[in-house]
């Protein structure tokens, strides 16, 4: 259980919330705890029996706001992924042609080829971690959104789409790996779906959500 | 004796159209009216009631507004719309429906 008073958890909580709801949700669950509150002292309970109290009969803020989440989350729009998809593939295809030119065999057709399959991987990728962990309320901020997920790990310690970024960004590193000899096509696909495979397990799910929320609660709060 | 969860799963949603037919209500107040009315025998957490009353709102059976306490404070009320009431009368057909027949099968 957390240090922090109730009140703060469900503010730090509540940015899960697609933007427009947050004000609302937030003042909605605060105003219930208030009023749990009062009933409590009326009945006699000590300030410490009445928080102990309130925390026992709301329960955990995560979670009634995490129920919220999934009432007022959409899921992916169509603009969300397209724009994801775009932006992936024009990075991603500029990444390789970067690449191609200064630091591996220029102008190959492997590499093309190559380039090509991973501007497509990384656009269905991008889109894929964008639908674990997308809010999607506000369809004007979506483009940037998507933009921002994957430019930016450092969102990572902002409350937001939990569950996309590290499975998200993880496999940009690849195009930066030195390409050696032995290290085929094959090999490369099979790598960068461990990676991914290991990510989705690993950071996802509610157990990366619970300590994203805890390292930014820390530094936001 | 407390009501297995099991068997009371699938009611809340029933039942705060029920409370909401009385008369408007906020959370906290529908919470602790299910306890009265019910003698404690239901209870309602606050993570299955509000998103409850939000999916409601969203599907426009019940609508939210905001009103000012006496000490100052803004909270917000829940009524039913035109559409909860058609949805509670519905309710309360299908509940006596099922209320009869589980009785026969009982023997209760």
């Amino acid at each position: 259980m957390s240090d922090l008073r109730i009140d703060d958890q469900v503010r730090a909580a509540i940015w899960r919330l697609p933007a427009r709801r947050r004000e609302q949700v937030g003042q909605e669950l605060l105003a219930h705890i208030a009023d749990l509150r009062l009933d409590l002292y009326s009945q006699g309970h000590d300030a410490d029996e009445v928080e102990r109290l309130v925390r026992d009969r709301f329960g955990e803020p995560e979670q009634v706001v995490g129920a919220l989440v999934r009432i007022h989350n959409g899921g992916l729009t169509w603009r969300v992924a397209l724009t994801g998809m775009l932006a992936a593939i024009v990075i991603s295809s500029l990444l390789w042609v970067v690449r191609s030119n200064w630091v591996s065999q220029p102008g190959t057709w492997y590499e093309f080829q190559r380039g090509i399959l991973y501007a497509i991987f990384y656009g269905l990728w991008t889109v894929g971690g964008l639908a674990l962990g997308q809010e999607t309320e506000r369809p004007r901020r979506d483009g940037v959104r998507a933009l921002c997920v994957f430019l930016l790990p450092g969102l990572f310690l902002v409350p937001g789409p939990k569950h996309a970024i590290v499975p998200v960004a993880l496999p940009w590193i690849f195009p930066f790996v030195p390409h050696t000899g032995g290290f085929g096509i094959v090999q490369e696909s099979l790598a960068v779906v461990s990676v991914f495979v290991v990510g989705v397990f690993f950071f996802s799910g509610f157990f990366m959500g619970r300590r994203l929320r805890t390292i930014s609660k820390r530094i936001f709060l | 004796m407390p009501v297995e969860k099991d068997l009371a799963r699938g009611t809340t949603e029933t039942l705060l159209l029920g409370l909401l037919g009385r008369k408007a209500m906020y959370g906290y107040e529908m919470a602790r009216e299910i306890e009265v009315v019910t003698g404690k025998l239901l209870t309602l957490k606050e993570g299955t009631l509000y998103p409850i009353l939000h999916r409601l709102e969203q599907e426009g059976y019940v609508e939210a507004y905001w009103e000012e306490t006496a000490e100052g404070r803004n909270r917000r009320y829940y009524r039913l719309t035109q559409r909860g009431e058609a949805a509670l009368a519905k309710r309360r057909e299908q509940w006596r429906q099922l209320d009869g027949a589980v009785k026969e099968v009982l023997g209760a």
